[in-house]
């Protein structure tokens, strides 16, 4: 039996260590090639695209198209208010949902998985239904074009997702450390700060993440609750009846950068092996 | 340093399940008891209420006489040391060893000085600027224990600190442990289920079974007076043989038979009992396995008590010959011994008929010639037996 399988092994070995690179490598492509040609058209001058075959490089990119949307200057506007809803929804969702899914994740295990489950039931229902009365509602409040109504709306969406992701990160942080830090004279809020807040950086860095692009990303909230200042996605939406498509590559390109950043600066916390060394594994 | 007093501690899990049964235990300032028992004894829950991390459903905890039952673990000023090390794994070494200091406000340079002696004391002081992952189980260990000297706390709690190492460095670290103890004369409490640790490291031992206390008492006490078939059978390795017999009048005097063998009980092991009382009834006999000889090999010969037995097996270590022989008297199979069998074969024995059989072990002179498959006599030292009562399973003394 054993020898089976261990031929079995060997047989599939070899082309599966072959087989490996080229898969990453399509998958990352496939992943990649659309960003590359918005980048690529954004800086394309107009007789590159046009040809009977359009060319995959620019050979000579011109950087007129940048140019013209930075002085044009309608682009800062819902800029500034994407990127500060996104980060207000992503602070006030860590805030709200990290304790919150602490002590989820210390509940007994039942208890813990219904809880999980109810938080996420919310998300079942098509985000058009709820978004349309949170709308009506918000009006009567006063939201509309508000930053706060925005954000509020964004949290609705976000924090079942990162509640639940917090607890499986919160659920991986061994019990004994929180009991060492106790006995070495943390209290309670203490060891949740300098123990156990630390070493889930990695899921809040994910968590974070998840609820910046949501945020960033979001269109039917913005769209429901917005009638002067756009946001960034409205902006452009609007911008692909107008202009060239160098225009519209170019303002998909500035969508796409503030991302780059926050991923790149997160990414310290995205790597895996954290709690390495904490416990007898 | 600190005394600490149990009294009449009970903790009873939510399930109903009584982990701790009524424990008193008193342990003297300085000193080293070690809580020795199966797993599901109750040793690690008594710890941990000691500690402040589990509830104390009734009874008092005191450490140098204050009682602590309602006081959180940072103020029991303990310190602690789990099974699997729980180090802080975003923190160095010297910051998971200065850590409890950190909270407490000590200054930074007090810090730095106190965590370098400690490091010095366990040999980490190359280690303190890597991190926990980068560690080798017992660096980690060390560290752990840094960890607890450091805080020069009232007492060290230490939960089962060496099962995760291999044996070589278990046997190493239980001598640096008691070396510790030695210099720091710090009241420890230290919980194991291994009773080789418990009698090499201990002042006293308690044994625990199902949350009561079996016995507490010296390493030494416990191997000559168990109280019962349990301690007798946990405490001592190879393990104390047991069977069932019958002590009877013969001759001027009294013997004790179990299947076709039969040892001359010396008069004054008798007079000094309530052994009398339990004539021609079923006794358990419990003979240690040291407590045979090869008979060529003692220089007074006894030849009264003499067995004669078939050895199945021999084993040879050097510094001694273990036996093993069959004796044709069941094996006891009483809650006691059924506790201390870690295997399964000998729940299962009791399910199926019983055998009239059963293995006794012997620790001989490494210069005897008994050997496996051999017929060999072995002379027993009559003075060291145990008898136990078969309903109660208490020694009878």
């Amino acid at each position: 039996m054993s020898s089976t399988v261990v031929a079995g092994k060997d047989v599939l070995d070899k082309p599966l260590k072959l087989l490996f690179p080229v898969w990453v490598v399509i998958s990352l492509l496939i992943v990649l090639f659309p960003v590359y040609l918005v980048f690529m058209v954004s800086v394309a001058p107009g007789s590159a695209l046009f040809g009977e075959r359009p060319a995959l490089f620019v050979e000579d990119p011109t950087l007129r198209f940048w140019n013209d949307i930075l002085q044009r200057g309608d682009l800062w506007g819902p800029l500034f208010k994407s990127l500060a809803v996104a980060s207000f929804t992503t602070l006030l969702a860590i805030v709200i949902a990290a304790p919150a899914a602490y002590v989820i994740s210390r509940l007994p295990v039942g208890l813990r998985y219904g809880v999980v489950i109810g938080l996420l039931v919310t998300r079942m229902f098509p985000e058009f239904t709820i978004g349309v009365s949170v709308a009506t509602r918000f009006a009567r409040l006063g939201l509309i074009d508000t930053y706060g109504g925005l954000v509020l709306a964004h949290l609705i969406g976000s924090l079942p997702f990162i509640a639940w992701i917090l607890v499986g990160t919160f659920e991986t942080i061994p019990r004994d450390l929180e009991e060492a830090a106790q006995i070495d004279g943390a209290s309670k809020m203490g060891t949740l700060l300098r123990v156990v807040f630390p070493l889930a950086a990695g899921g809040i860095a994910v968590a974070s993440l998840f609820v910046w692009l949501y945020s960033w990303n979001e269109f039917l909230y913005a769209r429901l609750l917005t009638t002067n200042q756009n946001t960034l996605p409205l902006q452009v939406f609007q911008a692909i009846d107008r202009g060239s498509r160098q225009q519209m590559a170019t303002v998909a390109a500035v969508l796409t950068l503030p991302i780059l950043l926050v991923v790149y600066f997160l990414q310290r916390y995205l790597k895996p092996g954290a709690l390495a060394g904490a416990v007898k594994g | 340093m600190a005394d600490i007093a149990l009294e009449s501690v009970t903790r009873k899990f939510p399930d109903g399940t009584l982990a701790v049964n009524e424990l008193n235990l008193e342990i003297a300032e300085g000193e080293f008891v070690v809580l020795v028992g199966p797993s599901g004894s109750g040793k690690s829950t008594a710890l941990r209420m000691i500690a402040g991390l589990e509830e104390i459903t009734s009874g008092t905890v005191k450490i140098a006489g204050k009682v602590v039952n309602d006081l959180p673990p940072r103020d029991r000023d303990i310190a602690m040391v789990f099974q699997n090390y729980a180090l802080y794994p975003h923190m160095s070494v010297a910051d998971n060893m200065g850590f409890a200091l950190k909270l407490r406000k000590v200054p930074k340079e007090d810090i730095a000085k106190r965590v370098k002696d400690a490091a010095e004391l366990l040999g980490i002081e190359d280690y303190l600027q890597r991190k926990p992952r980068q560690l080798s189980g017992g660096q980690r260990q060390r560290v752990a224990m840094g960890r607890a000297i450091v805080r020069e706390p009232a007492a060290f709690l230490m939960d089962e600190p060496l099962s995760n190492l291999d044996a070589k460095l278990r046997v190493q670290m239980r001598t640096e442990i008691a070396g510790l103890h030695q210099r720091l004369g710090t009241t420890t409490v230290y919980v194991t289920h291994d009773q080789v640790e418990a009698v090499t490291m201990a002042d006293r031992v308690a044994v625990l079974r199902d949350g009561m206390l079996q016995q507490v008492d010296t390493p030494q006490r416990l191997y000559d007076y168990p109280v019962n078939l349990f301690v007798a059978g946990f405490i001592g390795s190879p393990a104390m043989n047991m069977v069932p017999a019958r002590v009877t009048s013969k001759d001027s005097g009294a013997v004790v038979v179990f299947g076709s063998h039969e040892i001359k009980i010396p008069a004054k092991r008798l007079q000094a009992s309530k052994l009398e009382e339990f004539k021609d009834k079923e006794v358990i006999l419990g003979i240690r396995p040291e407590d045979f000889e090869d008979p060529d090999l003692i220089p007074e010969r006894q030849e009264e008590n003499l067995l004669e037995v078939k050895v199945s097996l021999s084993e040879t270590l050097g510094s001694e010959t273990i036996i093993y022989f069959d004796v044709d008297a069941p094996a006891v199979l009483t809650k006691d011994t059924m506790d201390l069998s870690s295997d399964a074969s000998v729940e299962e024995a009791a399910a199926s008929e019983p055998r009239n059989e059963s293995t006794f072990t012997a620790r001989l002179n490494p210069k005897t010639k008994a050997r496996g498959g051999e017929a060999a006599r072995l002379a027993v030292d009559a003075s060291r037996l145990y008898f136990f009562d078969p309903t109660t399973g208490r020694v009878i003394g």
